[in-house]
């Protein structure tokens, strides 16, 4: 088993990096590998605990036929799917005032710095 | 001691300036003796249907693009250009963890 | 990857975060990691090539009541990165292109060509491209 660490900090829905991120941290567990996530900035909203449903009116839909996919359910299926690790920035988990899932935990660059040493390879997915 | 480059480049010309930077990286690194592979995702691979006026890098840089992102834009194996080879994400992982292989985003 | 694995962090996009880290966040990043014990030095290029000018100056934000009493000087943090052996590359060109003239840089830092690039790359270990 190898070792995956993704850097992220894109917010969760604001451009293709999330879709991207998550679909290598997918592949990677689906193949038996193990994956990291440090979540710095924005990217810390990914796992933020009170993320809801909603319906989507244009399409008269509604909560349940939507099945908006938040972050936090593909994060948590992810958990489940195989190895995997994830840190929230924690000073930008306090300037933003967010929470995160109990699978989650806070930390900083020092942990990251820990991860990389430890792993396969790193990605740092910066933002635009 | 030849070296190994994984590129990712997620950015299209018609968005962002900086494409030749990491397009001259891939060749200068090539030039170097490294393996280098361009994978291009998101809306970089808006750039491989035939009739776009972009220059790729090219032959020793593999380009590899991502069979999402074409899809999700409607775009078919047979409108990109030939030097592109169309990957998916389960390469895109092996590339990201063989060992030694430096992976640079853009 | 282990300690001794060098890493180079790549910054290009500059005045990003001057309310939300009261830094430039990947160089905060870079230098936090640097003190973790990290071999790591910093490529500026794009327009983070600008954080090397003289003379940057960012007092006086203020929002409402709030203001910014501690605002970013990116120039004093690039200076006290090198103090601790991080080298600061700078690309040239980039330089050239908007129209900085290297008289008005901060001493210290390695001005490299677009080509030198890929060398500079094969030197690290890993590339952070932020």
């Amino acid at each position: 088993m190898k070792t995956l660490t993704i850097l992220l900090m894109d917010p969760p829905y604001e451009t293709e990096n999330t879709t991207t991120a998550l679909r290598i941290a997918d592949a990677a567990l689906r193949k038996g590998h193990k994956v990291r996530v440090f979540a710095y900035e924005g990217a810390v909203s990914l796992t933020m605990s009170q993320q809801k449903q909603h319906p989507n009116p244009v399409k008269n839909q509604d909560v349940a036929q939507a099945d908006h996919p938040t972050t936090i359910r593909a994060i948590q299926s992810l958990f489940k799917k195989g190895p995997m690790e994830w840190i929230a920035c924690g000073m930008c988990v306090d300037e933003r005032g967010v929470d995160f899932i109990p699978e989650a935990k806070r930390g900083g660059p020092k942990d990251f710095y820990e991860w990389v040493k430890d792993s396969t390879n790193t990605l740092v997915i910066g933002t635009q | 001691m030849s070296q190994k480059y994984l590129l990712i480049e997620s950015r299209d010309s018609f968005d962002s300036a900086d494409l030749p930077y990491f397009f001259n990286l891939a060749k200068d690194l090539a030039a170097k003796g490294s393996d280098v592979i361009l994978y291009l995702i998101q809306n970089a691979v808006f750039g491989l249907r035939k009739g776009v006026k972009q220059t790729f890098p090219g032959s020793p840089v593999k380009i590899l693009a991502d069979d999402f992102s074409l899809r999700e834009r409607g775009i078919k194996k047979v409108d990109i250009i030939a030097s592109a080879k169309v990957s998916n994400v389960d390469e895109l992982v092996d590339l990201l963890l063989e060992e030694n292989r430096k992976a640079v985003w853009h | 990857m282990n300690a001794n694995s060098k890493i180079l962090s790549v910054a290009e996009r500059a005045y990003r975060a001057t309310v939300e880290e009261q830094d430039d966040t990947v160089l905060w990043f870079t230098w936090t990691v640097r003190k973790a014990g990290a071999p790591i030095d910093v490529l500026l290029r794009g327009n983070t090539v600008n954080y090397v000018v003289k003379g940057q100056e960012v007092s006086g934000l203020t929002f409402g009541e709030v203001s910014f009493g501690n605002p970013p000087a990116i120039e004093h943090d690039l200076q006290e990165m090198m103090k601790e052996s991080i080298k600061i590359y700078v690309v040239r060109e980039d330089l050239e292109t908007r129209g900085i003239n290297p008289s008005d840089i901060l001493n210290g830092t390695h001005l490299i060509s677009s080509k030198e690039i890929a060398g500079l790359y094969d030197q690290y270990d890993q590339i952070w491209h932020w």
